[in-house]
């Protein structure tokens, strides 16, 4: 299985980050608020569209995966249904 | 040399720890600094992480970096998701920390500080951080399965099924005390109730724009929604200062309960979409960012603590809830020391996502700790208080009565405290923008109250005590109400799946009659128990509350039962005293509790004494003042009865999954039963990297 890099890099700081330091400041700060936003999303349980986009890809590229509406409904139901996801 | 620079350190923060506590528990008579206590629980957090958890991580389940986890053997990119340990951290303190670890601290500040600090303390590092982190151990190495299922596997059908009610029994209670709590604080408070009405309509707003406007957007909608949410504050302070406006929301508590039950039946019935993501979303970002506040504010300003270490109420004659020291010191304090619940949650989304089996001990272990810090913050800030305002909010009325003047003559007849003026009540109401702040129970209030001392004292003075006070109910209520709502779905899905056993359309979530049908049972059952509390003329926290710890140890007896049953089926039974230690001490604290809410003669806390005195009551005609007639004498009796069972209930279900447990036990280890355990076989991890 090859490793998913969107997925496991959100907090180490790859050699592609360092390169992209030295070439442009701006591009680093974007690519520093797209990992934030990633991290803060994933924080507060936003259903994560991409990782189940590129999970599908990778390992069922022959099926057509849900659209970003259904996959979110199925995400959002699922998580009000179960007592696992909230304390008092 | 290497095996000296390891130890060192830990014998550095061992003595820091011993001193800290050492000062803390000796000391009497001068007030101290929160920092004493501060330090104390840190050094012990880190001690109890480095050494007492390493006992579950390696001896226990020799967590193994290469053994692949669920979440990568299932990976499905929904439920299944391997993710980033702290990422996972943040979800899972995120969800097993509610508004539980700041009340139930709060309220058992009448003992004093020290007690309750204690208890949280220790409680976590040998109990509530250990439960967690083999729940989810056990999990984690059964595919992810629920607490629920496990206690069905590992113990039988019986313990499964008791479970499974229990479970139900205690969102019950659990929803219906935490609604108390907001009435509490909501009641004839024009402004609080604004502010947190205008959270309704937000949160749809939101929910719309992500919809039809901006699909995808969550973190610009939410930044919008707190904007609002600011804005919504200020709204609520023009309309009580508004002599129109004003009356209209002055809401007694029945109104509010009312309104309450209406909205967790239309949460529990319109699309999630609407209403329930969007201000979980919402919730999610001001409770991190008021646990952060929080504890910046008392390291900032390290106030002194105003409340003794130890008070006379832990002879059981307290105001705020009845009972000595042992064993209700144990119950009100759940969540921070010890919580049952959290053992949903860590058989629930958390065992899914982990990435690697050696993360468990960070987030399963680590997470408690830090909830039990945020105990410790609730602490202070009860405790930063006079003690006589402390007391003034948290008595109810039929003990302080109704006004200033005899709310300060009752506290200082006990002549325990530093004594208060009326003036001085009815001057901390007007700064904090209230009409009273007399017998605000629940602990939301003087939470608040504490918050408002602290936060005004790092940012702008007194004058803004009133929008602090304010925003802190704000932040309370709001992830109380998220709690309720979605919990309020999750026991209408499953009263549904009970239902469906007895007729089978009730099952089906997508037939609109049976939802709306489940919906109203479900609120009807947490709201009668609300009602109950709102026109109690103790207070209703007064029972309710116990009721809610009862069952909360109810679950993690449950838990714990499971988690030893794992371990010694895993032919580790010399391992398994630290399952047993929390689970010997949990039984005992329970059936003493729930024996003396049952039995006990003193009227104030036995609920059958209690309607026994009602009833002579009656029949001499001898009612007090604050029971208005007969009718609702009875009605109190009834309740009284009803929490008498309720509480038996619990108490059966201990013993039931107790000898289950105990019988497997006992039959695993004379060798009747075979020590096999159920994990699923090692496979070889294909991740790469740390």
């Amino acid at each position: 299985m090859r490793r998913e890099p969107t997925q496991f890099t959100a907090m180490a700081v790859t050699p592609e980050a360092s390169r992209q330091t030295a070439l442009s400041g701006a591009r680093s700060w974007r690519h520093r608020l797209t990992r934030l936003v990633a991290l803060v999303r994933r924080l507060i349980g936003v259903p994560d569209y991409e990782t189940y986009l590129a999970h599908m890809h990778r390992k069922y590229p022959g099926c057509t995966p849900l659209d970003p509406e259904t996959f979110e409904q199925e995400r959002l139901t699922a998580r009000y249904r179960s007592a696992g996801t909230r304390c008092c | 040399m290497t095996r000296l620079t390891n130890v060192l350190p830990w014998v550095g923060v061992s003595a820091v720890g011993a001193g800290a506590l050492a000062y803390v528990a000796i000391n009497r008579g001068e007030t101290i600094s929160a920092a004493w206590l501060l330090t104390a629980a840190i050094c012990i957090y880190l001690i109890g992480y480095r050494f007492y958890s390493r006992i579950i991580s390696h001896d226990i389940f020799a967590l193994d970096p290469n053994r692949a986890t669920p979440a990568e053997r299932l990976e499905d990119g929904r439920d299944y998701v391997p993710t980033n340990k702290w990422v996972t951290f943040g979800h899972h303190f995120a969800a097993i920390a509610g508004p539980g670890p700041l009340v139930g601290p709060t309220l058992a500040a009448q003992f004093g500080f020290l007690p309750g600090a204690l208890w949280i303390v220790v409680g976590v590092v040998l109990g509530g951080a250990v439960q967690d982190f083999v729940i989810l151990c056990a999990s984690i190495r059964r595919d992810g399965k629920s607490l629920g299922q496990m206690a069905k596997e590992e113990i039988g059908t019986v313990a499964g099924a008791t479970a499974l009610v229990a479970v139900l029994g205690i969102m019950i209670i659990l929803i219906s005390v935490l609604a108390l709590v907001v009435v509490n604080a909501l009641r004839d408070s024009p402004w609080g109730t604004v502010t947190i009405m205008l959270t309704i309509p937000i949160a749809i707003f939101m929910g719309l724009y992500m919809r039809y406007l901006r699909p995808g957007a969550v973190l610009e909608t939410t930044a919008i929604g707190l904007v609002m949410l600011a804005l919504s504050l200020y709204a609520g302070k023009w309309v009580s200062e508004s002599a129109t406006w004003a009356p209209v929301f002055t809401l007694s508590g029945t109104t509010l309960a009312w309104c309450i039950m209406v909205y967790g039946f239309a949460a529990s019935v319109l699309p999630v979409w609407l209403l329930l993501a969007p201000r979980d979303y919402l919730s999610a970002f001001v409770k991190i960012g008021v646990v952060l506040a929080l504890a910046i504010g008392i390291i900032v300003v390290l106030p002194p603590l105003e409340m003794p270490a130890i008070t006379k109420f832990i002879d059981g004659t307290g105001p705020v809830f009845a009972g000595k020291l042992f064993p209700f010191c144990f119950v009100t304090i759940a969540c921070g020391a010890i919580s049952g619940f959290h053992a949903l949650i860590s058989s629930g989304t958390t065992p899914k996502i982990i990435r690697r089996e050696p993360d468990a001990r960070l987030i399963g272990y680590g997470s408690m700790l830090t909830e039990s810090l945020v105990a410790i913050m609730a602490l202070v800030a009860a405790c930063v208080l006079t003690p006589g305002v402390y007391f003034a909010i948290n008595s109810p009325v039929s003990v302080i009565g109704a006004t200033a003047v005899s709310a300060a003559d009752t506290i200082n007849s006990w002549a325990l405290f530093k004594p208060i003026t009326a003036a001085e009540l009815e001057l901390l109401a007007q700064q904090v923008g209230e009409n009273s702040l007399l017998s605000r129970t629940g602990g939301a209030p003087s939470l608040a109250v504490g918050m408002a001392h602290l936060f005004s004292q790092a940012v702008g003075g007194e004058s803004a005590m009133a929008l602090w006070y304010h925003f802190a109910i704000m932040f309370e209520a709001l992830f109380i109400l998220t709690t309720l709502d979605a919990g309020t779905r999750v026991g209408r899905f499953m009263l549904q799946d009970l239902l469906g056993n007895v007729y089978k359309p009730l099952g089906r979530v997508s037939w609109y009659p049976a939802v709306l049908f489940t919906s109203a049972i479900f609120v009807a059952m947490w709201g009668y128990f609300l009602y109950q509390g709102v026109t109690d003329p103790l207070g209703g926290i007064n029972s309710l509350w116990p009721l809610f710890g009862i069952s909360n140890q109810l679950l993690a007896t449950v838990a714990l039962c499971v988690g030893t049953t794992i371990i010694i089926k895993m032919g580790k039974a010399r391992y398994a005293f630290v399952t047993i230690i929390p689970l010997v001490w949990l039984v005992i604290v329970t059936a003493s509790a729930g024996m003396l809410k049952i039995f006990s003669s003193d009227p104030k806390l036995g609920f059958l004494s209690h309607a026994a005195m009602l009833k002579e009551q009656i029949a001499t005609n001898t009612l007090p003042a604050n029971i208005k007639t007969v009718e609702a004498a009875q009605r109190m009796i009834f309740n009284d009865q009803l929490d008498a069972g309720v509480a038996a209930f619990f108490l059966i279900a201990v013993v039931v999954i107790l000898g289950a447990s105990i019988r497997e036990w006992l039959a695993v280890v004379n060798g009747r039963k075979a020590a096999v355990s159920s994990e699923v076989p090692f496979v070889q991890t294909q991740l790469t990297g740390a």
